[in-house]
């Protein structure tokens, strides 16, 4: 269980939204629905440590830490970006080692052991035979598979997705989500941005909705067609 | 003997150090022309060295070496860090671009120095702005390669997760347990001093220092930066011993910058035309 308190997101003085608490149960997918710049990704990436944009607290599986200056992210939280960066030629299942690094000594070498979880990983996502091709010639949709790959791989045990489903055709779209519902009922915490409210509505337990600087979570059956209009204006 | 023996040491690794810097410098920026020359990096040490010319009449003797030494790092230092800060905001090819300005820059301010200068100390700097490997002190080379070998070694120990982190983004490094300020502010550190000592003892010297790293990233597929970077250090210091033997051995007073070229530009040029075939975004 993820339990966050007394939540507030601001860039640069300009607050974007606050929340006295939420909690995200093992095993659950929330949907975080607003508009642009209603500060979805900056949410997504604060909780990892990768902004000093959040104020607040978090109680990660009994673990508590206060966001800010002194805020070390945990190993089991992994963020899925829209599109990540990857400079050199690097195989895909370098991509994917390269989630337990944090763990490794300062060699940074993976052990066979490592190796053949990391394939059998890909297995799952049926990217296997993909393993050593450079990783910034696959498709986007592929690409996208191995980064979840790498969360899997790295053993979170909550996945933070930026728009999973940018760049994704409308069958691959549908078949993202599917996945992502199977990690969740597998027993991940599973929280994703995403500017698809019915895909949201379809698969996940819960939406997050971003509303005149106050974020809401209510279970996804009771999101309607006229609260959505309403967020999106 | 002894002094041919010297000028090959000094070559392998002064080359060998120019390399790794170039690795480090290209993983750092995610750009695969980056390069302690590029940058200008290396004409900030020249800014140094010109006023230390000024200032004590010598290059790379004793007599004010340590003035030398001293105003080279601050000129390297202060283009290293002025590329940190820019880099916020400014990536890829336009930050190349600026490093080339910083390059012109710098030249400029070396020829007002040089106004100043005397017919003895203007000949000194464009000697030494050929690039050579044949200045070697017996006295100080020894530290002086014994500071690179250490900084080198402590790289390749810090450095290789930290820039296998890098290459994915500033968000893997948090993720992987680096400070992002602490990352930096060593690399820094380590180019800063590698940088300016090479360049100090053999002058600026072109092309090694990009297009090295560049070999090395073709023959390894491998990411991994423990193998890159000590690959770049033995290919840096490879292709150093081969330009100086040539040098000695072609019987014309060539300047050592002219057989790097000759090798190094070709190599960026085959850089380029694949990297864009591949569509990878400089």
């Amino acid at each position: 269980m993820m339990k966050l308190n007394t939540i507030s997101v601001a860039i640069k003085q300009r607050q974007l939204f606050s929340v006295d608490y939420l909690e995200f149960p093992k095993g659950t997918m929330t949907a975080l629905l607003g508009k642009n710049g209603s500060g979805k990704s900056t949410f997504l990436r604060g909780l990892c440590g990768f902004n000093q944009e959040i104020t607040g607290s978090v109680d990660f599986f009994g673990c508590e830490m206060k966001f800010g200056k002194h805020f070390r992210p945990f190993n089991g939280m992994s963020y899925v970006p829209v599109k990540q960066p990857v400079f050199g030629q690097i195989t895909l299942v370098d991509v994917v080692l390269s989630g337990r690094s944090a763990t490794r000594n300062f060699l940074d070498l993976p052990s066979k052991e490592e190796l053949q979880e990391a394939l059998e990983v890909l297995d799952v996502f049926g990217l296997r035979t993909f393993s050593q091709a450079i990783f910034t010639e696959l498709s986007d949709g592929e690409q996208k598979m191995g980064l979840i790959a790498r969360s899997i791989f790295q053993n979170a045990a909550v996945i933070l997705l930026d728009e999973p489903e940018a760049f994704l055709d409308v069958g691959n779209r549908a078949r993202m989500f599917k996945e992502l519902r199977k990690l969740a009922d597998e027993g991940k915490i599973i929280i994703l941005s995403t500017h698809q409210p019915q895909l949201a509505v379809q698969y996940c337990d819960f939406v997050a909705y971003i509303h005149e600087c106050q974020l809401e979570l209510i279970p996804a059956v009771d999101c309607s067609e006229e609260l959505i209009n309403r967020v999106f204006g | 003997m002894e002094e041919r023996l010297l000028r090959t040491l000094n070559a392998a690794v002064s080359g060998g150090a120019l390399a790794y810097s170039g690795l480090i410098l290209q993983s750092f920026f995610r750009n695969p022309l980056a390069g302690p020359g590029v940058l200008g990096v290396s004409s900030g040490a020249s800014v140094g060295v010109a006023a230390g010319i000024l200032a004590t009449g010598y290059v790379a003797e004793w007599t004010g070496l340590f003035s030398q030494y001293a105003l080279g790092a601050i000129g390297a230092f202060a283009v290293l860090l002025v590329l940190i800060i820019l880099n916020k905001w400014i990536k890829g090819v336009t930050l190349l671009v600026i490093g080339l300005m910083i390059s012109f820059f710098a030249s400029s301010f070396v020829n007002l120095l040089l106004n100043l200068a005397n017919d003895v100390q203007t000949r000194r700097y464009v000697e030494w702005g050929f690039g050579s490997f044949s200045n070697v002190d017996s006295d100080t080379f020894w530290w002086y390669a014994f500071i690179l070998l250490v900084v080198m070694i402590a790289g390749i120990v810090y450095f290789s997760k930290l820039l296998n982190a890098w290459v994915y983004g500033e968000q893997q490094v948090i993720a992987s347990g680096f400070s992002l300020t602490k990352g930096r502010l060593l690399i820094v550190l380590a180019l800063g001093i590698l940088i300016t000592l090479v360049t100090l003892q053999c002058g600026p010297v072109s092309f090694i220092g990009i297009a090295v790293p560049q070999l090395v990233r073709m023959l390894f597929k491998s990411v991994h930066h423990l193998v890159l970077l000590t690959a770049s250090v033995i290919g840096g210091a490879l292709v150093a011993v081969l330009a100086d033997f040539i040098l000695r051995n072609a019987g014309l007073p060539l300047p050592l910058n002219a057989i790097t070229a000759l090798f190094g530009a070709p190599v960026i040029i085959f850089v380029i035309i694949r990297s864009s075939k591949n569509r990878v975004e400089l």
